[in-house]
């Protein structure tokens, strides 16, 4: 696995041959929060024209150097196309976004150079003259500086777009490549953040029950023990949303109010915190408290992914306004139809037509400010194991208006699973 | 009067087992959710011995956050708003960058999962109780 300096370093590499194969000095710009981290290797130093070398010699034009590229730098993030743009001083920058699923990851600053043609010439001789105004030269650092212009490199604008059309994909996929490791560190770290939080609370339980027992009464004792074994059931669910790790599918009749009921116990304390308030409203089933045909184990877990994302994103902090998660159910043909709603961070309408929220290690784009530290695996299992039993599932997430100014547009989302009621017979293994 | 603590953490409801000896011991805890809610309230924040934070906390509908918000926050407070009380970082984060940066900006880091003994022990000594 590479780490930070090491993917400098690769970055570097990647830079040097280009800047090799073009003669022209190329830095590398990506953004950190509100600022730009610029990587340049050593040969493009080496190929800093004597012009700007000159320039950097004066204070100003040292700060208006480094503010006029990470302009430039800035532009080619919002505008995520290829641009030509000289600077204050006259001189000819190539910016190439490098622009990875739709969203611009860096930007490659080629240059300095002049463009050999009438128009960019004159632009270049108008801006040269403001520049040694603004610098206040004397008329013998005017004249170096002249001078040294008349040295830049000059590129034609075909070669430019050359670059552009032969560089700009090569440096993309060498980017990718780079910095898959990186995001795949950001994933894993999120599965361990959530992992090494249930874990804190086991332990924290567990110590202070060893420490408090001759003191407690046995209510509280007992309170205590089952706090810990809901974090423990609560690790358990995290567990096995990262893997295949579960037992065969053993399909019996079992009541559906107890799994929510549980569910609800386990995660009680994060519920408190948010102040959410549960309701539960299951119709009979023939007459009788509904009993449908399911496997346990992976229903339980199922259940506590859904109960669990409903408290999770259900708002939490200073909002005033009331939440809750709500379960319904009732009979719809040869089905059981249950509904789990929230009051919170919603869904994109888009992820739900195209069922990206089921995908594995999808997390949605509104929760990702919401809550880091989902691993984006809880309802691609909850689907296989909808799938598993013949069923279905979907989701709906309308906006409610109001706008929280950190939140953001709350949402109603629901989530409506269809069950059916008898398992449909399964063929026997070699009858056909 | 106890010690005041302020505590950055949006796992709340996960972490009280760890609140509540704490709270046993004396000290004054208060909790936010995240950066915002905590930075609205600098009068709390000022007024506190000790501040918790956890690194990777939710940004809201605001995608320009860093990717650790809690670590931006430590930074506010000791760049912008000159405040050199003891900050304690609980965290799973191993970023060599960010570990550096908490290292520059005098943060102790004590990795998750942390027992509340430990975590007891750790804040009397940034507290220099005996």
């Amino acid at each position: 696995m590479l780490d930070d300096p090491q993917r400098t370093n690769a970055n570097k590499a990647v830079l040097d041959l280009f800047s090799a194969h073009t003669g022209l000095p190329i830095g590398l710009y990506e953004k950190r929060g509100d600022e730009f981290k610029s990587t340049f290797p050593e040969s493009s130093l080496e190929k800093f024209e004597h012009h700007c070398k000159l320039i950097r010699q004066t204070p100003q034009g040292k700060e208006a150097c480094n503010n006029d590229q990470c302009m430039r730098a800035a532009e080619s993030f919002v505008n995520a196309k290829p641009q030509l743009t000289s600077c204050y001083a006259g001189i000819w920058n190539q910016a190439l976004p490098i622009i990875v699923n739709d969203e611009v990851q860096a930007s490659l600053l080629l240059g300095e150079m002049l463009i050999d043609d009438g128009a960019h010439m004159r632009e270049t001789m108008e801006k040269h003259r403001q520049a040694v105004e603004m610098l206040g030269l004397s008329a013998e650092e005017a004249a170096n500086l002249r001078d040294a212009l008349g040295e830049v490199k000059k590129q034609s604008l075909d070669k430019l777009q050359e670059f552009r059309e032969k560089l700009l994909p090569i440096e993309t996929y060498l980017y990718t490549l780079i910095h898959r490791e990186k995001s795949m560190e950001h994933e894993q770290e999120k599965v361990v953040h959530e992992l090494q939080t249930r874990l804190t609370a086991i332990m924290a339980h567990s110590e202070n029950i060893a420490m408090e027992a001759t003191t407690l009464k046995p209510r509280q004792i007992r309170e205590m023990a089952q706090s810990l074994l809901n974090s423990a059931i609560a690790m358990t669910v995290v567990v096995n949303n990262l893997g295949d790790f579960r037992q065969s599918y053993l399909f019996k009749r079992e009541k559906i109010r107890p799994l929510f009921i549980e569910a609800w116990r386990v995660y009680n304390a994060e519920a408190m915190e948010r102040n959410i308030k549960f309701h539960i409203n299951l119709s009979p089933l023939d007459g009788r408290e509904p009993e449908i045909e399911l496997s346990r184990r992976h229903m339980e877990l199922a259940v506590n992914n859904l109960m669990h994302n409903a408290i999770k994103y259900s708002f939490n902090g200073n909002v005033k306004r009331d939440r809750f998660v709500e379960v319904e159910g009732a009979p719809e043909g040869i089905y059981y139809r249950i509904s789990i709603s929230n009051y919170g961070v919603g869904i994109e309408q888009s992820e739900i037509d195209n069922g990206l929220i089921f995908k594995d290690g999808y997390q949605g784009v509104l929760t990702q400010g919401e809550n880091r530290t989902g691993s984006g695996k809880g309802l691609s299992f909850v689907k296989s194991v909808i799938d598993r039993h013949h069923g279905s599932i979907k989701a709906e997430s309308n906006k409610m208006g109001s706008k929280h100014e950190f939140f953001g547009e709350p949402h109603l989302t629901k989530f409506t699973i269809l069950l059916p009621i008898t398992q449909p017979k399964q063929e026997e293994p070699g009858n056909g | 009067m106890g010690k005041k603590i302020v505590w950055i953490e949006d796992d709340l409801g996960i972490i009280r087992p760890l609140v509540r000896p704490l709270q046993n011991a004396g000290y004054q805890i208060t909790t936010y959710s995240n950066v915002p809610e905590a930075l609205k309230n600098m009068d709390i924040i000022r007024a506190a011995d000790l501040l918790l934070v956890d690194l990777i906390h939710p940004t809201g509908v605001d995608n320009h956050q860093p990717h650790f918000p809690g670590l931006m926050f430590i930074e506010k407070i000791r760049k912008e708003y000159r405040l050199q009380k003891p900050i304690v970082a609980l965290t799973v984060v191993t970023n060599a960058e960010a570990l550096g940066q908490l290292e520059k900006l005098n943060v102790r880091v004590e990795n998750k999962p942390i027992l509340p003994s430990r975590l007891k022990v750790v804040i009397e000594k940034e507290l220099g109780i005996e």
